[in-house]
């Protein structure tokens, strides 16, 4: 389903690329195997007909639970993964039929940032080595110029140009974390894909962190896509948020509207769960915290996904796949029995329509 | 009624090759029958080893500089290694942060959990496995008997940390410390666990000594609450007056850092500058001084002691939060 909650400029030839990125029916299956011949057995549907589309300079959060595929669609984004089918239009080219040269060159504008500060950076490089190393693969300027830019960039992801001669176990976490950044910003992307990218820190240094991301995101005009379990950290980062669950993408919308106007049962069950840090809410609530635990993705429930957790769920979910549907001018959530009332069928701005 | 567990300032060292880091550095704490303290702080803070040293489950090159840790009245620090195996899993038990790694991959969940009740209790392989079926039901498991000779890959984790919570459970310690016992988990998983948890203290009374750095666990399943800043304890309070009414800096830092569901997206998040102090050589006068806003001279030269004019809600601190112009002395 194509979700051109920007604008309604779609509807047309999927030629057409109205937004900064645009994903279109994503999917992405692994093979299972069994036996010394690797014989497939069956496949797992990681991402299963994803679309969304980002504006460029915006922040675009997605969140799940571990194996919901989150991880997977950033992984496609940039370019390290490849699609089973479906489309990803960035920045007016299709990266899914990029090849060669031309995806090399494509890779400059969109990078990855990891999840854990301790194994992303080589352990035997210096830092100045590990952020000039993108500019020595693309062959972008003389070497002085490269350690230049590498200062430089130090200097704005907030450590002193001395860093250049240590080896990372000499940092802490948090400035490992400074370090990818340095070297992720050293191409000048357009898009970056955090992944988890406060997870491994500490709350103190988590803060540090996402108000770095957030400055940063000004002076250079980025735009990104956070990828996170933790709800409260994609909140405060992200202007749209979208909800994943076993490989769909069943609720999208605003940090607002995710938070306090949810439409589907799962999104609302994932913000009971999170622990508030303040003992009256807290104490008052776990009614609503999601039951039970993750279906097998190999074989995932029919129908809706998560009706085997749902306490609305009924027979029809059982029987047939709930759409995405509009709830608001960019609000969409994928539920028959949804926490809130849709918008009228008609009404709706955003053309949010739907095909398998 | 005494407490359960009282420590009195407790000093925990590691030897390291150059130097040796003061991880606890003169800790005191109590907890009640049937109550549950939270202890809260950063990586490296000392909790942990706090939680390891009442256990005497400290890494290599660690040792008990000073102090006491009385269990019931009995002082553990001078107890022989022999007589803290009799105690480990018994009396005391502990809940590891992390289900893949704290079961053993090789023994069927039947044995792992039966094991202590054999060594402790002397019960045949037969009794420790109805037991182990037991305290299975006990934590929820669903079809406990059938899950017996199951082996740890068979589960997913928030099974396999329901299974190290039985393990933990089934000598029917007086103290349980729960380390972390639910960081490795999704959310909608740490908040099935953590009710499990509350709803089994309550029923089996207890005492729980719960371990985080999350303040928003710590909000919902504590009674009382210590927050442990580069080796000591910075302010202590029962739990709904921490969270209202903090008086030490680094409390106040650590609730502003964390980014809230109802916060508005444009607020700018407050961050603690800098980086914790390297324990081998902590600064002179407050450790968090370097980091503080409130920090004025007095504080790089002097260490706070922990004051006890409201012996309920004790705090290190000249500067305290809520307070003019310092009302600590």
């Amino acid at each position: 389903m194509s979700i051109t909650a920007a604008a309604p400029t779609t509807g047309a030839a999927p030629a057409q690329h109205p937004a900064f990125l645009e994903i279109r029916h994503l999917v992405k299956e692994f093979p299972v195997t069994s036996g010394v011949m690797q014989r497939k057995v069956g496949s797992i549907k990681a991402v299963s007909d994803v679309s969304f589309t980002i504006k460029q300079g915006q922040t675009f959060g997605l969140v799940g639970e571990s194996g919901c595929g989150k991880t997977t669609i950033g992984r496609m984004v940039v370019a390290l993964e490849k699609p089973t089918s479906g489309e990803i239009w960035f920045d007016g080219v299709d990266v899914t039929k990029l090849r060669g040269r031309a995806l090399r060159r494509k890779r400059r504008d969109m990078q990855l940032m990891f999840q854990d500060p301790y194994a992303s950076l080589n352990p035997r490089m210096r830092v100045g080595g590990i952020v000039r190393e993108p500019l020595a693969v693309q062959h972008i300027g003389t070497k002085s110029e490269q350690i230049a830019q590498v200062r430089r960039l130090l200097q704005e992801v907030g450590l002193s140009p001395k860093s250049v001669d240590l080896y990372p176990h000499e940092f802490s976490g948090g400035q490992r974390q400074r370090i990818g950044f340095a070297r992720v910003l050293t191409l000048n992307p357009k898009l970056i894909v955090a992944d988890e990218p406060v997870s491994a820190l500490d709350v103190s240094i988590r803060a540090q962190i996402l108000n770095m991301m957030n400055s940063l995101q000004k002076t250079h005009n980025l735009t990104y896509i956070v990828i996170s379990h933790d709800l409260s950290v994609v909140k405060y980062i992200a202007d749209r948020i979208g909800v994943m669950y076993l490989g769909k993408l069943v609720e999208i919308g605003s940090g607002d509207e995710i938070y306090a106007q949810a439409a589907h049962p799962y999104t609302a069950g994932l913000i009971a769960s999170i622990p508030v840090p303040d003992p009256t809410m807290e104490r008052g609530k776990m009614d609503g915290a999601v039951r039970g635990e993750l279906p097998s993705a190999l074989h995932p429930p029919s129908g809706c996904r998560f009706r085997t957790r749902c306490p609305r769920a009924q027979q029809r979910c059982a029987d047939e796949e709930p759409p995405l549907r509009p709830f608001g001018p960019q609000h969409l959530a994928a539920c028959h029995f949804p926490l809130q009332p849709p918008l009228a069928p008609g009404t709706a701005a955003a053309p949010g329509e739907v095909s398998a | 009624m005494p407490p359960v567990l009282e420590i009195k300032d407790l000093k925990t060292y590691i030897r390291q090759r150059r130097s040796v880091v003061q991880a606890v550095d003169g800790v005191s704490l109590h907890i009640d029958a049937g109550e549950t303290l939270g202890l809260v702080g950063e990586s490296g803070c000392g909790k942990t080893m706090t939680g390891m040293s009442i256990l005497r489950l400290l890494p290599p090159g660690g040792f008990i500089a000073g102090g006491s840790i009385l269990l019931d009245g009995q002082d553990l620090v001078p107890l022989p290694e022999k007589d803290m195996r009799r105690l480990r899993g018994n009396d005391v038990a502990v809940i590891f942060q992390d289900p893949m790694t704290s079961l053993n991959p090789t023994m069927t969940i039947g044995r792992q959990i039966g094991e202590g009740v054999m060594i402790h209790r002397g019960a045949s392989r037969q009794q420790a496995l109805e037991r182990a079926a037991e305290v299975l039901d006990l934590v929820g498991m669903p079809r406990p008997k059938e899950r017996l000779r199951d082996y740890p890959h068979q589960l997913s984790g928030g099974l396999r940390q329901r299974v190290v919570i039985a393990m933990a459970l089934a000598c029917e310690p007086k103290l349980v410390i729960a380390d972390e016992p639910t960081t490795a988990l999704d959310v909608t998983i740490q908040a099935q666990i953590l009710e499990l948890l509350n709803s089994l203290k309550a029923r089996l009374r207890m005492s729980v000594l719960l371990i985080t750095h999350d303040m928003g666990v710590i909000a919902g399943r504590t009674d009382r609450v210590m927050v442990m800043y580069a080796g000591k304890i910075v302010e202590e309070a029962r739990t709904p007056e921490l969270f209202t009414n903090m008086h030490h800096p680094y409390t106040e830092a650590l609730l502003a850092s964390i980014p809230r569901l109802d916060q508005r997206s444009d607020e700018v998040l407050y961050h603690i500058p800098g980086l914790p102090p390297d324990l081998a050589h902590p600064p002179a006068g407050c450790r968090f001084q370097p980091r503080c806003r409130y920090a004025t001279a007095r504080c790089q030269q002097e260490d706070p002691p922990l004051a006890e004019d409201d012996p309920d809600h004790p705090f290190a601190c000249f500067n305290p939060v809520g307070r003019v112009g310092g009302a600590a002395a």
